[in-house]
């Protein structure tokens, strides 16, 4: 296998990893042991425009960071650090769809819609209608259960 | 001279205790584990007969208390007691504390991707046996759960896989791959893996340790259900 190949796999695989690893932090350690960092993102303060829950920014940056720096070695050509940029593009896939277009944290794309788009927005207002730490759902992102798709 | 056993009584040392109590009482669950241990065992120990012949790892003398089964030590078959017996236990305490959250289909997508990946990468491996074969076993058996036993267990599997299990494992398999200590207690021919270690332990035993774990599951949760059975079929 070519060096590029790899490379793009890596970038392929931390990106795929990334969609599992959200659900289940969100699942088991944001809906868990720091429920407490999470919970405003369930209940909002409306005075400010951060919340809490935004740590996670910090958190989920740390692996993607480590990985760039050790795997640049004056060279690109190393899995790891397209491992990196694997997950930063899924951080930037995830500020864009949740943080601007489902939540408009900045009024843009509010004017856009696909089938794929409306069922993923419908799926995390589902999980939204809850705001307890316990029994909610849908705690995946990109990935769309079936449940969650409708044909109008 | 002691280091392997202590690691094994180490391992099994507090799961064993908690056992006990009565928050845990899993001692009344002993009939439906113990044979989960030995079917999975006699797999592992098979397999690892079979390895140690052919030189993918062996062990250093020097930790063991000398006595040899068949070509392994007798600690290293303590350790399929000790470890299942510390997995399940980790397993069911886990379920108790936090409750079942209710069962989200994503996780047989993450799980097909995780065995395809796998399975792609024993193919692309197949003159290294520690990786080719712990990652073919590893993906097939994860497929069988997804799309054979359609398994509702295995979102909790992986619950505590990655929030407990990866601990101790990093303790126990740092020590026996030589962290903390002169030199290792097994060690790997890096010829066989893909010689790629986090600290000191292969990355296959990632896998490894996956494969053994999710094991002793699904004979514990197939032997469970079969006794769930048996005690309606006796009420009604």
């Amino acid at each position: 296998m070519s060096s590029v190949m790899i490379n793009v796999l890596a970038v392929a695989a931390s990106f795929m990893f990334m969609e599992f690893a959200a659900w289940f932090i969100h699942k088991y350690i944001m809906h868990g042991l720091l429920w407490n960092l999470h919970k405003d993102h369930h209940v909002k303060n409306s005075k400010s425009f951060f919340e809490l829950n935004d740590l996670f920014f910090i958190m989920f940056a740390t692996p993607s960071i480590i990985l760039m720096y050790f795997g640049y070695s004056g060279s690109l050509d190393n899995p790891m650090f397209w491992a990196g940029i694997g997950i930063a593009l899924y951080g930037l896939a995830y500020t864009f769809v949740h943080d601007i277009y489902i939540h408009q944290r900045f009024k843009f794309f509010n004017k856009f819609e696909t089938p794929y788009f409306r069922a993923m927005r419908r799926a995390h207002k589902m999980h939204h209608k809850h705001i307890q730490k316990k029994d909610s759902e849908s705690f995946g992102f990109l990935f769309v259960p079936k449940t969650y798709r409708t044909n109008d | 001279m002691y280091a392997y056993l202590l690691v094994n009584l180490f391992s099994i040392f507090l799961p064993l205790v908690l056992s006990f109590t009565p928050k845990f009482n899993f001692r009344k669950n002993w009939s439906v584990l113990f044979p989960s241990i030995l079917f999975t065992g006699l797999f592992f120990i098979a397999w690892d007969i079979i390895f140690t012949k052919l030189g993918v790892w062996g062990f250093n003398s020097e930790y063991l208390l000398g006595i040899d089964i068949i070509n392994l030590p007798l600690e290293e078959w303590l350790f399929f007691i000790a470890i299942p017996y510390a997995c399940v236990f980790t397993y069911s305490a886990l379920n108790q504390i936090i409750s079942r959250k209710f069962f989200d289909k994503s996780i047989f997508l993450y799980t097909t991707v995780l065995a395809a990946f796998l399975i792609i990468m024993s193919i692309l491996n197949l003159d290294k046996l520690y990786t080719s074969v712990t990652f073919l076993l590893t993906g097939l058996f994860l497929l069988v759960h997804v799309y054979i036993l359609k398994s509702d267990y295995l979102e909790l599997f992986f619950r505590a896989y990655l929030l407990v299990f990866l601990f101790p494992f990093l303790l126990v398999n740092g020590i026996l791959t030589g962290s903390f200590i002169d030199t290792e207690i097994v060690w790997y021919n890096n010829l066989e893996n893909l010689s790629i270690r986090i600290f000191t332990i292969p990355v296959e035993d990632f896998v490894y340790g996956l494969l053994l774990f999710l094991m002793n599951v699904t004979f514990y949760e197939y032997f469970l259900n079969k006794r769930m059975l048996r005690k309606s079929e006796i009420a009604t």
